[in-house]
């Protein structure tokens, strides 16, 4: 990797140089298509003249199509309107940033985020460019994988009147410093400047090249000189003021970058780590620049072998990682041979520190401290796909984990640059630091590539090499290096020296390197998977189950609604998936909203319907459970979505786990329903949780339903057999595709603890389509039904249901009865002094519409059913009377009473000169028993 | 027994009138190809010869041209229509229209975009072409086949482009032999696309007829129709983020339609 010798570019090395592109090469045809390439040039205050001279060579090509960026570091008006001009002219993307400062290597980077393609090339905007110039540069980089290509220019000793090979030959000359030629072009891949951060801001001018070239070297890039093949002009024209800029500090980075490279040929230890300066460094990082999106589906192992280290120094580690913006992640502490004084500590410090966090601590009786076998175990017994390996005694920017997700993949390692803090209490941790480019030892990767290469060499005791070794071997592998710094930063806490055990396994490495690990490799495997070992978990309930969910819902007409549902989802799990349906055109400010918050979004055309929506949803879904939500629900703190999953995973019969609706003031709607389809009418039944059986799962209670509200958690599977029924639109929707279910033979539960809160925020347009009456006649006609019954769930306490105090107001229905408010109140009182005293299920209806003596049919009746235009009338009625209504009582005695108001599940009938309500599905109840005219007959 | 492997089967998929037709025609010249002829169904597509998969237009409640949003319309390899049973009845039923002396079987019709995890599942040895074209000839080239519609279809037409499109870039990492093109570049160059198709393909490449292919698509829609009314702008500002994704442009002026690849 680390192959070349100090760039001492001379006229003679040059002359002697064996890495030119050859005869051979250049023959090759050509497989990089132009537009893989962009040119990028950054400039201040250049004239016109020489400009359109660049350019117009650049257009004239043998390969046309190269993509050219041309980057404006804040020129004067009189400079800048010509050359924009000049680049609508030559179809070239022009860039103008406001500064008062010329600095080309920035704005060579910011040009470079500008650019989307694989290839880049950096030159001069004073550069003429020969006719074949693109051609020859794109052969040099097709040579290798990693190019890096330069090329030399001459110098024009005239302001130039034609573009003619021949007149710029004979009217230039060699340029008198050959080093200037590292900067003049250089061709080279995105994944280079990703690798090295890029051009140093440090370095505003001249040395910016070598400067790059030097860390682009040690990054294994294969150097590729072109220039027997071309040569470059340059147009004289008036020096630029910023030459002397910084021209101190400059001398002073490059030196450093010599130095620090002359130091990396002959160390290993070095491999993959990371110079540049502290300014580049913090640039870089500020801004974010060529730095991947993180990924928050990436679940990260965090992994630290311990044995009694400084809990002072590690209590301040887990702080760090307890302030992480990113969440998907756990923490494996293995504890290898630590006091069992010392662990107990460790552990009260744990909870402590990290009460909300996935934390497992292994506790191992070992004697000796040996960092390959702790970090071997932990690796075997990580449970997410990426693992990163650190010490007890690093601390990390809060950023730190969501920053290194976006580098994760399974053919990378990233590998940090420590920062050594000099006091343990600094509040700015990067002015108090020093950047340590020594270790290796904190790293990132896919778990599987450290198991691959069969895990780190256990000969290793103590610590020291072992990271080195590993680090060979899994570039061996064809693993990538990248660095993670300065991306992410990371902090050495100040401690004692301890002795580790570089010496000696300096001595092992040295020697035999190749020997089998495939027995260490097992032993690390049988720890974890028989634990001979003491496993503390630590909020063991805090993990993760949430990665095999996908939360879904539709967006219609109520985008604010979906913004509100999106950023209550991402304050509580930011890492679970989210699927959308948006029935609203998209817009660049919504999709990116979508983006950031990592939303899987389909547009789908306007009033495509809730159950079309959803089926369009579930061919994308890969994820085990579907969390089925409407978007005005909101998850609030005593939302608990993984007891609902632990439900599913424990019990394999249940297909569905349904939630509570939490409606204002903590009032709930409903428990969940039984359905029947009877004489033609389809019954909804409010679940009475006083009278069934509730189930209790590791702690969780549930029940049986064959219905649940509109926010549920199912398997994936389900939906292969079970799509919503795209007939309807919306409205009822939800109880045709229950029904479909319960046909099917599906089991769903209610789950108390699944609560989400409703947020009315409709609006007139929205509810014109949300009340669409025409959904209900469908599904009468699917059903083979008329009437439709749905007893309207009276609002309970929620905090009651949670104590599992279960309120008396719940209730089913068996029989339908039906009184004027007036009348209810003597219904009642007679109903409660009959059941107390004969202990008997009769109802007497005195002064009712039904007499039930005279019918003589509603004996034996267990439940009542009861319409009012008005509970509080109601209420109030029976006031007067001296009562209260007693359900618990009446359900004693096997008596059950509901109380309906809707008036969509009633007709108003006048009675004995009074009106009421009567049920529908009573309507035809009676009529099937007294015939059409029971009014006539009653009276 | 019918051996399946010593056929390649190719599929050539894309939404309606992007150029699957076109396409189509070329490849049947190829003599070491069979594509489906004389079927008497429209445009002698595949999916109208079968009884496996429903095709596009199956569904009564989605009106051509929205097929792209039905979620039947999109099948993968998980789907239950994979059976021994209904390769062979596939298989079968788009032989009857095959040259079997011929080794490369190519079925085209336009779903195959969102059908190519299902049908590679199916068949041994697939290779899929998919063509794409910038949004506005295919909106108003179909709003135009389908007669007069109100305006919204345009805006839900570039819409179900859009989804088309993040469908096939979600599924091409589950595909192992995929070419595409688009539409722009094989009018540029007719000849040099077929090659590197012939390329893909493996087979011997031969020269194309005379046909007329050319793309006119910047006078017949964006400069007489999408340039000329206002009402279109509010799309464009609302959809251009979305199809520069997929490397085209709506914007007034970038009529070179293909931005980049």
């Amino acid at each position: 990797m680390l192959k070349l010798p100090l760039p001492q570019l001379t006229l003679d090395r040059l002359d002697n140089l064996n890495r030119w592109i050859t005869e051979e090469q250049l023959k090759a045809p050509l497989t990089i298509k132009p537009e893989d390439a962009t040119i990028i040039f950054t400039y201040r205050n250049r004239e016109t003249e020489l400009v359109e001279n660049c350019l117009k060579s650049l257009r004239n090509q043998t390969k046309q199509d190269i993509n050219i960026i041309v980057y404006d570091l804040g020129s004067e008006a009189k400079y800048k309107k010509p050359i924009e001009v000049l680049c609508k002219k030559y179809n070239v993307k022009y860039y103008y940033y406001q500064t008062n400062y010329f600095n080309k290597s920035l704005g060579l980077c910011l040009a470079t985020e500008k650019a989307t393609t694989h290839y880049i090339i950096y030159s001069d905007i004073d550069m003429i460019f020969p006719s074949n110039a693109i051609e020859v540069i794109l052969k040099g980089l097709q040579t290798s994988s990693k190019p890096y290509v330069n090329a030399i220019i001459r110098k024009l000793t005239v302001s130039p009147t034609s573009l003619d090979t021949q007149y710029l030959e004979k009217n230039s000359t060699p340029p008198p410093h050959p080093q200037s030629n590292y900067g003049a072009l250089i061709g080279t891949t995105k994944e280079c400047i990703l690798k090295t951060s890029g051009m140093s801001t440090d370095i505003p001018t001249d040395g910016h090249g070598q400067e790059l070239y030097v860390r682009a070297m040690s990054k294994g890039f294969d150097e590729i000189w072109i220039s027997n093949a071309l040569t470059l002009y340059h147009q004289p024209h008036s020096r630029n003021t910023a030459r002397a800029y910084g021209r101190e500090e400059r001398l002073k980075i490059y030196d450093a970058t010599i130095e620090w490279y002359k130091s990396s040929i002959a160390d290993e230890k070095k491999l993959g780590s990371n110079h540049i300066s502290d300014g580049h460094a913090k640039w870089i990082h500020d801004n974010k620049l060529f730095m991947p999106s993180s990924d928050k589906r990436k679940g990260i192992s965090y992994i630290v072998g311990l044995r009694n280290k400084d809990l002072n120094l590690v209590e301040r580690s887990f702080k760090s990682l307890a302030n992480q913006t990113y969440h998907n992640f756990e923490i494996i502490i293995i504890d290898w041979g630590s006091d069992l004084e010392y662990t107990q500590n460790l552990i009260k410090t744990v909870k402590k520190v990290l009460n909300k966090h996935n934390v497992k601590i292994y506790r191992y009786s070992v004697t000796q401290w040996s960092r390959s076998q702790a970090l071997n175990t932990g690796i075997f017994l990580a449970s997410k796909d990426y693992i990163l390996v650190s010490d007890g005694d690093l601390v990390f920017e809060p950023e730190y984990l969501e920053r290194l997700s976006g580098f994760l993949n399974g053919d990378t390692i990233v590998s940090f640059d420590d920062r050594n803090l000099k006091s343990l209490d600094s509040n700015d941790w990067f002015k108090d630091s020093e950047h340590d480019i020594y270790g290796l030892g904190l790293f990132a990767c896919a778990k599987q590539s450290i198991i691959d290469v069969g895990g780190l060499d256990e000969r290793y005791f103590g610590w020291g090499i072992e990271d080195n070794d590993l680090f060979i071997r899994l570039i061996k592998n064809g693993k990538e290096i990248q660095p993670g710094y300065p991306y992410c930063f990371n902090y050495h806490l100040p401690h004692e020296k301890f002795k580790g055990g570089r010496s000696r396994n300096a001595q092992i490495f040295n020697s035999d390197k190749s020997i089998d690990r495939s027995e260490w490799l097992e032993s690390r495997k049988v720890q974890a998977i028989y634990p001979d070992y003491e496993i503390i978990n630590i909020n063991d309930n805090k993990g993760d189950p949430l990665e095999n969910l996908a939360i879904m819902f539709v967006s219609f007409l109520r985008y604010n609604c979906t913004q509100e549902c999106i950023k209550n989802i991402r304050r509580y799990y930011p890492q679970v998936k989210i699927y959308v349906a948006d029935q609203l055109p998209p817009n660049e400010k919504k999709c990116k909203y979508y983006e950031t918050n990592n939303v899987n979004v389909f547009f789908v055309p306007f009033d495509f319907g809730l159950p079309m929506s959803r089926n369009l949803l579930l061919n994308h879904i890969k994820e085990k459970y579907v969390f089925v939500i409407d978007n005005d629900e909101m998850i609030i703190e005593k939302s608990n979505l993984e007891l609902a999953i632990q439900i599913l995973e424990r019990k394999k019969d249940i297909s569905l786990v349904g939630g509570i609706d939490l409606l204002d003031k903590d009032k709930i709607k409903a428990r969940g329903f039984n359905l029947k389809i009877e004489n033609n009418t389809l019954y909804k039944i409010p679940i009475n949780t006083e009278e069934i059986e509730i189930l209790n799962c590791a702690g969780i209670n549930y029940y049986y339903c064959d219905m649940t509200t509109n926010l549920f958690i199912a398997r994936r599977k389900i939906f292969d057999k079970l799509k919503w029924d795209t007939a309807e639109k919306i409205g009822a929707e939800h109880t045709s595709w229950f029904l479909n279910f319960k046909k099917l033979g599906y089991k769903a539960v209610s789950c108390p603890q699944l609560m989400l809160e409703h947020k009315h925020m409709d609006t007139t347009e929205y509810r014109k389509y949300r009340s669409r009456p025409v959904d209900k006649k469908k599904l009468y006609k699917k059903w083979g039904v008329t009437g439709y019954v749905k007893p309207t769930p009276t609002t309970v306490q929620a905090s009651s249901l949670y104590e599992e105090n279960i309120s008396s107001e719940d209730n089913s229905n068996e029989d339908i009865f039906v009184t004027p408010e007036s009348m209810v109140a003597y219904l009642l009182i007679d109903l409660l002094k009959l059941s107390n005293k004969l202990n008997q299920n009769v109802c007497l209806l005195k002064l009712t519409c039904l007499d039930s003596t005279k019918h003589n049919s509603l004996k034996d009746r267990e439940s009542i059913y009861i319409g009012v235009n008005n509970i509080g009338q109601f209420m109030k009625e029976l006031q007067k009377q001296g009562y209260t209504v007693k359900r618990k009582i009446a359900i004693k005695n096997g008596i059950k009473i509901h109380i309906s108001t809707m008036p969509n599940q009633t007709k108003k009938w006048k009675i004995y000169e009074q009106y009421c309500r009567v049920p529908l599905p009573l309507v035809k109840y009676l009529r099937d028993n007294y015939g059409n005219n029971w009014k006539k007959d009653e009276l | 027994m019918i051996n399946l492997k010593k056929y390649k089967f190719i599929f050539i998929g894309g939404l309606h009138r992007s150029g699957t037709s076109i396409l189509f025609k070329c490849l049947k010249e190829n003599p070491y190809i069979s594509g489906h002829a004389h079927t008497g169904k429209s445009q002698d597509e595949g999916q109208h010869l079968q009884t496996v998969y429903p095709p596009a237009y199956s569904n009564s409640s989605f009106i051509m041209p929205y097929w792209g949003f039905n979620p039947n319309s999109y099948v993968t390899e998980k789907s239950k229509l994979i059976t021994q049973e209904n390769r062979i009845k596939l298989f079968t039923e788009w032989a009857r229209y095959w040259d079997l002396s011929k080794y490369n079987l190519i079925e085209k019709s336009p779903p195959n975009i969102t059908k190519m995890r299902f049908l590679q599942a199916m068949f041994p040895n697939t290779y899929f072409i998919i063509i794409k074209r910038n949004p506005i000839a295919v909106a108003f080239s179909s709003k135009r086949a389908l007669g007069r519609k109100k305006l919204f279809v345009i805006e839900e037409l570039i819409k179900q482009w859009v989804y088309v499109n993040q469908v096939f870039e979600q599924d091409k990492e589950h595909i192992k032999n995929l070419y595409s093109l688009t539409y722009e570049d094989f009018c540029i160059n007719p000849q040099e696309e077929m090659n590197k198709i012939y390329s893909f393909l493996h087979i011997k490449a031969t020269d194309i007829k005379e046909y007329k292919i050319e793309n006119d698509d910047h006078i017949k829609y964006f400069d007489k129709v999408w340039n000329q009314d206002a009402s279109y702008r509010e799309i464009e500002e609302n959809y251009e983020y979305l199809v520069n994704k997929f490397g085209y442009s709506l914007k007034v002026g970038e009529r070179a339609i293909k931005k980049e690849d």
